[in-house]
């Protein structure tokens, strides 16, 4: 079954954007600092192969919110693999290019692993990664740790339950410029299992 | 010289204790979580990680070869003032604002009103050692008054999903880091950081 991993940007101090994000300004006041390892994406190193990794995902789920602040990829977010928006409130209007809406997130979880295949779904966005989280669908978390202090922004997660979720450590490769750390959500099937009985 | 250094555990989704910290909830909810590593048995008399091994070992050991302790007073009264002795007797400087408890003043214990002056007394008591910072809401003063050098993140992997952030109500001024070192443990990735001062 494909694996479902969140990638997200943070800086140190858990935000993953500056303060007063916006569709104008989607990375808020200064937020835009967390992409500056991008532009070591095609050097070689670890960035190179963590880029590659995500390049080579074969479903993305994505929150609504980082859909609008994208400007909806203009309907490709790589390759034109599908792209499973996760959203209450289905848009007006045919949705572009490779794009689906899906108002459930179980449905969204399926819907995505199954369009990937053997492959690897990628998440974009702390909504979806939450939603996701919630409802045990999430098997992995990709963060690119920034050495940079925000001092104020959105957070990763915030609006999870005060029961910690316990994390296995798989993979750190570090680079002056961002640390990519992989984890697995450890009791996700365990969870499910609960869940269903 | 001395190096002033952020000592702090923190979970994966960035937060140094769970919610609701009073006096003897001091690490907030599920918040023990992130001393798991140093403290198995929640048994303080084990924070100088003697019962530990291999690299966790060594960065508590470096911790503990600091020459002074400066400490935000929250930090110092949930954790009882240690007694008034946190390692090796050590010279502890608590930053606060107001007169000291009289049930928490011990002789190695001063109390210090302003946080550079504080940071200069402790860095001088530390001698060639550097001085071990302790306490969320002090350090980000120490930050904005530009005397922490480094920060050494022991970064735990757990989501806690509420709690208190690293650093809170900071200006949204960025702050860049340069990482130094970065080593795991059973349990907890160290990530050692340098607090730039450039600009």
């Amino acid at each position: 079954m494909a694996t479902i991993r969140l990638y997200m940007t943070m800086s140190l101090d858990g935000y993953i954007t500056g303060p007063q994000d916006s569709p104008d300004n989607p990375m808020g006041i200064g937020g835009f600092r967390l992409f500056d390892w991008l532009s070591h994406r095609h050097d070689p190193g670890p960035s190179k192969q963590v880029y590659a990794e995500a390049s080579a995902t074969r479903a993305l789920i994505s929150g609504r919110r980082t859909y609008e602040h994208a400007d909806r990829w203009h309907g490709d977010h790589h390759d034109g693999v599908p792209i499973f928006v996760l959203t209450r409130h289905i848009p007006d209007g045919p949705p572009p290019g490779s794009i689906r809406y899906v108002s459930d997130v179980d449905e969204c979880a399926a819907q995505a692993r199954a369009a990937a295949g053997d492959g690897e779904v990628m998440v974009h966005g702390a909504g979806a990664g939450q939603a996701l989280l919630r409802a045990g669908q999430l098997d992995e978390l990709e963060l690119h740790l920034v050495p940079v202090l925000l001092g104020q922004g959105r957070r990763l997660f915030d609006h999870l339950s005060a029961e910690p979720i316990e994390l296995d450590p798989i993979r750190r490769l570090t680079t002056p410029h961002v640390t990519h750390l992989r984890y697995r959500v450890r009791g996700r099937h365990e969870r499910q299992d609960q869940d269903g009985a | 010289m001395s190096k002033t250094v952020l000592y702090m555990s923190m979970s994966v989704d960035g937060f140094i204790a769970g919610p609701n910290v009073a006096p003897g909830n001091g690490l907030g909810d599920k918040g023990e979580r992130l001393h798991q590593w140093f403290l198995p048995d929640a048994d303080p008399e084990h924070r100088t990680g003697g019962h530990l091994t291999g690299v966790n070992r060594e960065v508590v050991d470096e911790a503990m070869r600091t020459g002074a302790v400066l400490v935000g007073r929250r930090t110092f009264e949930l954790a009882g003032g240690w007694g008034g002795d946190h390692h090796d007797g050590v010279p502890i400087f608590v930053l606060s604002r107001r007169a000291p408890d009289p049930a928490l003043t011990w002789p190695g214990v001063t109390y210090v009103s302003d946080i550079t002056a504080a940071a200069t007394m402790a860095e001088d008591a530390a001698g060639d050692n550097d001085v071990l910072f302790h306490g969320a809401r002090a350090a980000r003063l120490a930050m904005a008054a530009g005397v922490l050098d480094e920060l050494q993140i022991h970064l735990v992997p757990v989501l806690l999903g509420q709690g208190e952030p690293l650093f809170e109500d900071m200006p949204a001024e960025l702050i860049e880091l340069e990482l130094l070192r970065a080593v795991e443990g059973p349990g907890v990735t160290h990530l050692r950081y340098r607090v730039s001062t450039a600009g």
